[in-house]
Formats: C-alpha cells, sequence, structure tokens
C-alpha cells in the first residue's frame, strides 16, 4: 500500500482529484484515530479529519518538497489538535460527548447492545487510560500517543513535531513517568 | 553496570532500541537485579497497555461521509479560484 503513495501525491500535486480521494481513503482512519486519541471525542476528531485534508488540499503546491507524506500530514493534524484543545480548554469543553463521562455512565448511555463482563471491564481500563493521558501537558501527550500508542518511531515524531529527537526522548520518559505514577494499580 | 548506569536505558531496552553492546551490558544487570528488573517490568506493561489503548469507532458510514465533504469542500474551493484567475 504505502508503496503506492509517492505516486499517489505526485498526481495529487499535479491535480488529480482522484488520487486526492485515494490518500484521503488511504490515511483518514489514521488521523481519526489520533485526534480521537488526543482530543477524547468524536465531533473534534471529525474536525480535525476534515480540516487536515482541506489544509493538505490548499498546500498541494508545496507537497512536492515534503519527504514523508504520512508525516507531514499527522504534523498538520497534530498542530491543529493541539489548536482546538486549546481552544477547549477555554470553554467548559463538550458536555454532549458522552466518552468524556465515567466508565459506567458512559456504559448506560452506549447504543450498543448489553455488554459482557469482559467488555465492561475494557471499558473502564480504555477510560482510566484516557483520563491518564489527559492529565498530560499537550506536547507530552502527543508524543506518548503518537510513540507508545500509534507506534510512530522516535524520529517520526522528531518530524512531525518539528523538535529534536532529544526533545521526543525527554518527553517521552516524562509522560511515561507521569503515567506509571497514575495507572499503577493496573501496571 | 550499576543500577544508576542501568537506569538511563530501562526504557531504551524495553523500546528495543538500544545497540548490541549496551543491550546486552543492560540485559546482564536486570538478571541479576530485582530493582531494576521490577522497573524494567513496569515499563514493558505500560507499553503493552498504551498499545492497547483503543477508543470508540465511529458508525460505519463515517469516513465515507467525511471524504464526500472533504471532496466537496475541496472542489467548491479549486472552481472558487479559477473564477478569480
Ligand atoms: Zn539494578
Amino acid at each position: 500500500m504505502s508503496d503506492q503513495i509517492p505516486e499517489l501525491v505526485k498526481g495529487f500535486v499535479s491535480g488529480d482529484e482522484a488520487d486526492f480521494a485515494e490518500l484521503i481513503r488511504i490515511f483518514r482512519r489514521k488521523i481519526y484515530s489520533v485526534a480521537y486519541k488526543f482530543l477524547g471525542n468524536h465531533l473534534d476528531a471529525d474536525e480535525v479529519v476534515q480540516e487536515t485534508f482541506v489544509r493538505i488540499y490548499r498546500k498541494r503546491k508545496e507537497l512536492g518538497n515534503v519527504k514523508y507524506f504520512s508525516t507531514f500530514l499527522v504534523r498538520v493534524a497534530s498542530n491543529y489538535s493541539i489548536d482546538l484543545l486549546r481552544k477547549r480548554k477555554g470553554h467548559s469543553g463538550r458536555d454532549d460527548d458522552t466518552n468524556s463521562l465515567p466508565g459506567n455512565v458512559q456504559l448506560v448511555l452506549s447504543k450498543k447492545v448489553p455488554t459482557p463482563s469482559e467488555e465492561y471491564e475494557n471499558k473502564r481500563l480504555m477510560t482510566e487510560i484516557k483520563l491518564a493521558l489527559d492529565q498530560l501537558p499537550p506536547r507530552q501527550k502527543l508524543t506518548a500517543i503518537l510513540h507508545d500508542v500509534e507506534g510512530f518511531t522516535k524520529s517520526e515524531v522528531a518530524d512531525i513535531l518539528e523538535c529534536p529527537k532529544a526533545t521526543v526522548r525527554s518527553n517521552l520518559h516524562i509522560a511515561r513517568s507521569k503515567l506509571k505514577r497514575i495507572l499503577k494499580d493496573r501496571l | 553496570m550499576t543500577c544508576g548506569e542501568v537506569q538511563p536505558f530501562i526504557e531504551d531496552y524495553a523500546d528495543n532500541s538500544l545497540d548490541e553492546h549496551t543491550k546486552k551490558q543492560v540485559k546482564e544487570h536486570i538478571d541479576i537485579c530485582p530493582d531494576c528488573q521490577g522497573d524494567f517490568d513496569i515499563s514493558v506493561s505500560l507499553k503493552v497497555l498504551l498499545r492497547a489503548f483503543t477508543t470508540e469507532e465511529p458508525e460505519c458510514d463515517y469516513f465515507e461521509k467525511a471524504t464526500s465533504l472533504i471532496i466537496a469542500k475541496t472542489s467548491s474551493e479549486a472552481s472558487k479560484s479559477e473564477e478569480v484567475h
């Protein structure tokens, strides 16, 4: 799949709309996943997905100089996500989102069919991880999500966040130390 | 290696990102030191936990809908900028 990306980017830069659509199809899940984990709700993740691809479209003329399309894309998404998080923190946050509620409340509101206890336990665990990540400052949170959750390498994270690899390492170390403390009963 | 010397490498060891030489030295220490072994186990557990972190899937037609919206928006921008030129 990934070896077709340079060709698709080339086509997209020269104005091929079908190649743009294909690039969206390839990367939309990844962008959604990073944004949802960082921002914690569907509406914001959706906004990030749409805005990221619209911005990429506007910047397409610059893409000829981009070495790695995927990290460039995640960079645009990350920057927008950080802006959005700051904006949300200024306000009271989104109340319409069930995912910000404690696990048991969320369960009651879930549209899914009755949940077995395993799934309930898993949901609780996911909520705990989410709340732990929420306690980190934005850059540390994003570094942990990109590297430890989404599996980007330290070099890729450095490229995405436009910082030295040493900064990624130190942010990761601080983030992990905090997470170990917060999640100690789970480790 | 002493505990103090090993500590800065424990996370990298758990990430499997150490060079062979350092990896061997760290492993030799961890094999005989329960404290560092404990720290290493916690690092690995955290990694496993975070890799397992998932969020809810959106509705099944969400991605197709979002893609259509993006394409509609960018096409209308493209045709507008053509009108200007
Ligand atoms: Zn030791």
